[in-house]
């Protein structure tokens, strides 16, 4: 009895308890928040959906790197020189006609990566979060403002001025040739030789220097660019053999040839490394070719970062200008050849082949 | 003169059935407020502007849309019957109410009586519902809600027989005209539950009890959603179980307003002369009906299920004994008083 008496207050008293509870919250404000009609204020450094001004991007490929997933995709086309785009609104001068700046929203993982890169700050999160979409294709956002016919003809354009080019070198290697040859003839047997040839290669190098110092625009320093470097493929494959031993690194390829020749070869060739260190590697590649790939070299030399990928890459990149010219095809060939070539087998076989048939 | 008879007794009838619809529209509604208030919601929102007051009549649309589905092996006379006998039971019951000092459906003298007998179909509806479903949950559901609706009757009717002990009358217009004035205490109200100590344990067990024939949290074992997804309605859709809806909650009201004539003084004013009268009248007793109803919303989201043995056992060993016991004292107390 004393036991029903106590088990029925206790009853009592934790029913009341969790009443007491629950009129308590029914008193007390909701929570909830109207969704659709209110919206709670997102903090500044929400990562909710990224944005591009794609009025301030250069194109310099920093957001694509640092992106863990891939999901920015940019294609450029070098501008001519004709051509100003402006300036960014630090003041950065835009040199590349961005094509196609793709941001796959899908893929996205919010990291927020890709903002800190950006020199100029044109990459960003932004607030809103209200993207869904019924196609996943729908998150593939396209920041590049350039219409497909402006893209066309700025391709075109850029394709024009880059055979106009290659014609330039081509005229010229033609008029270097026979000094060329000989030089290789001597370069295959005489790897000192190139000294000659990078004289010759590093006298057009001067043209080189103005790319050092404001970039790719200059057209000009580009063709005599490609002039040298047509003169420096032998001097490539002497580097492989014994050049490359006697002298650190891909760089000494060029340098080899620059101490041999005056020193106003070696500043220039220096100055050309140290902008990027991919410079070299591409140099190779725009010896074992003419104009052509030169005129790539110094587009990617306006992207630092490219440079090292553009290295195999950078055959890619200029791949589009090699169909054009059917040589330059099997050019970048030659240089992948040569490039894995160059420390096994003496990339002079190549190279000596080349001018052979030059020859 | 018969026709004319017949109609203006059709518009009577028809007075508890729109006060059972506008309730129960907005019972509905009512009961997802305090819910949504309770656990820090706000409920339905959207429809019809003003805290989504219309919510149940765009449920009640969906509902008349919706197929109308009979199990394949169901007993179909008895499956399509079932709602109708819960609702005409839960309905007929309210002819008894004295909604007002003016207004009564029918005067009868053994009212709590005919209030009693006719829920007690109640559970008759649940059971057809359940057997003719032919879906074992709907049978676990209708043979927990015999056994629940049997045994609560028992304490249900002691509890009510100390208030008619007390009042002298079957007659719940009689009842509640004996509860007027205010002379307990000097100013409190001549309400039952404050003229015997004896008759708040009555109340306590009187509530307990129409919880579970109401089939309310923490009794609700027929329907329990969780374990018997809804019991005697599963098979039920449309408007059929907007019916079973319909019958629970205008059951609920029955049964708290059946409180509030007992023990709560019916329609009459706690305030004595003031605010009383035939309108005034209808207001306090709906008041008190519908405080009820929300004590019942309220323990709902407060209290667990109880578990059959459970259940059972606050019947059998606690509630009918106390009962009994309660029934005696205070027949004792009307003796001595």
């Amino acid at each position: 009895m004393r036991n029903i008496v106590k088990k029925g207050w206790s009853t009592f008293r934790t029913i009341f308890t969790g009443m007491g509870i629950t009129i308590r919250h029914f008193f007390s404000p909701a929570v909830t928040l109207q969704y659709p009609d209110e919206r709670e204020e997102l903090p500044k450094i929400a990562r909710s959906k990224l944005f591009v001004n794609i009025d301030d991007c250069i194109a310099c490929d920093q957001c694509v790197r640092a992106c863990p997933v891939n999901c920015i995709e940019i294609d450029t086309v070098k501008a001519t020189a004709d051509v100003d785009l402006g300036r960014t609104s630090d003041g950065k001068q835009k040199r590349m006609w961005v094509t196609r700046f793709d941001i796959d929203m899908a893929k996205c993982m919010y990291c927020d990566l890709c903002t800190f890169p950006c020199p100029t700050e044109c990459i960003y999160m932004i607030q809103d979060y209200e993207y869904s979409e019924y196609d996943r294709n729908n998150l593939v956002y396209n920041f590049s403002n350039l219409s497909p016919e402006k893209i066309e003809e700025v391709t075109r354009k850029a394709e024009e001025d880059k055979l106009q080019k290659e014609q330039q070198a081509e005229t010229e290697t033609v008029t270097t040739k026979p000094g060329k040859t000989a030089k290789q003839t001597g370069s295959s047997s005489a790897k000192s030789i190139p000294g000659a040839k990078a004289t010759s290669g590093a006298k057009s190098i001067p043209g080189a220097k103005p790319k050092t110092v404001p970039g790719a625009k200059s057209i000009p320093g580009a063709k005599p660019k490609t002039v040298p470097g047509a003169k420096t493929i032998p001097g490539a494959k002497p580097k492989t053999v014994p050049g490359a031993k006697s002298v650190p690194g891909s760089k000494p390829k060029t340098v080899p040839g620059a101490k041999t020749i005056p020193g106003s070869k070696l500043k220039t060739v220096p100055g050309a490394k140290s902008v990027p260190g991919a410079k070299t590697r591409t140099v190779p590649g725009a010896k074992t070719i003419p104009g052509a790939k030169p005129k790539t070299v110094p587009g990617a030399k306006t992207i630092p970062g490219a440079k090292p990928k553009a290295v195999p890459g950078a055959k890619t990149i200029p791949g589009s200008k090699p169909k054009t010219i059917p040589d330059a095809k099997q050019i970048p060939g030659a240089k992948a050849k040569t490039k894995s070539g160059v420390k096994k087998v003496p990339g002079g076989g190549k190279g000596s082949q080349k001018p052979n048939s030059e020859e | 003169m018969i026709t004319e008879s017949i109609l203006l007794l059709l518009l009577f009838a028809l007075i508890p059935l729109i006060i059972i619809l506008i309730y129960a529209l907005f019972a509905i509604w009512g009961e997802r407020k305090v819910a949504g208030f309770i656990q820090d919601r706000l409920g339905p929102m959207r429809v019809g502007g003003w805290h989504g007051w219309a919510q149940s009549f765009a449920d009640l649309l969906k509902l008349i849309q919706k197929e109308d589905i009979i199990p394949a092996n169901a007993d179909r006379f008895l499956f399509r019957l079932a709602p109708f006998i819960m609702f005409a039971a839960s309905y007929a019951a309210f002819a008894v109410l004295p909604f007002s000092s003016s207004f009564i459906g029918s005067n009868l003298d053994i009212g709590v009586f005919f209030l009693l007998a006719i829920t007690s179909l109640l559970s008759i509806s649940v059971i057809m519902g359940g057997w003719a479903s032919n879906n074992k949950w709907s049978l676990f559901g209708a043979m927990r809600s015999a056994a629940q609706m049997v045994s609560y009757e028992v304490p249900t009717i002691m509890s009510v027989l100390s208030v008619i002990v007390v009042a002298g009358s079957l007659n719940l217009m009689t009842v509640t005209e004996m509860q007027s004035g205010n002379d307990t205490l000097g100013f409190l109200p001549n309400w039952l539950i404050l003229q015997n100590p004896f008759l708040i344990i009555a109340f306590v067990i009187f509530f307990i009890s129409i919880l579970a024939e109401a089939h309310r949290v923490p009794f609700d074992l027929p329907e329990s959603e969780s374990e018997l997804v809804a019991g005697f309605q599963t098979e039920y859709s449309g408007m059929r179980w907007a019916m079973f809806m319909l019958a629970e909650y205008a059951d609920m009201l029955l049964l708290s307003l059946l409180g509030a004539v007992l023990f709560f003084g019916g329609w009459n004013s706690p305030f004595g002369d003031f605010m009383a009268g035939p309108a005034w009248g209808f207001f306090w007793f709906m008041l008190k009906g519908l405080l009820l109803v929300f004590v019942m919303m309220w323990i709902r989201w407060t209290l667990p299920r109880y578990r059959v043995d459970q259940l059972m056992y606050l019947c059998w060993s606690i509630l009918i004994p106390l009962s009994f016991l309660n029934f005696v004292l205070i027949a004792l107390w009307e003796m001595i008083f």
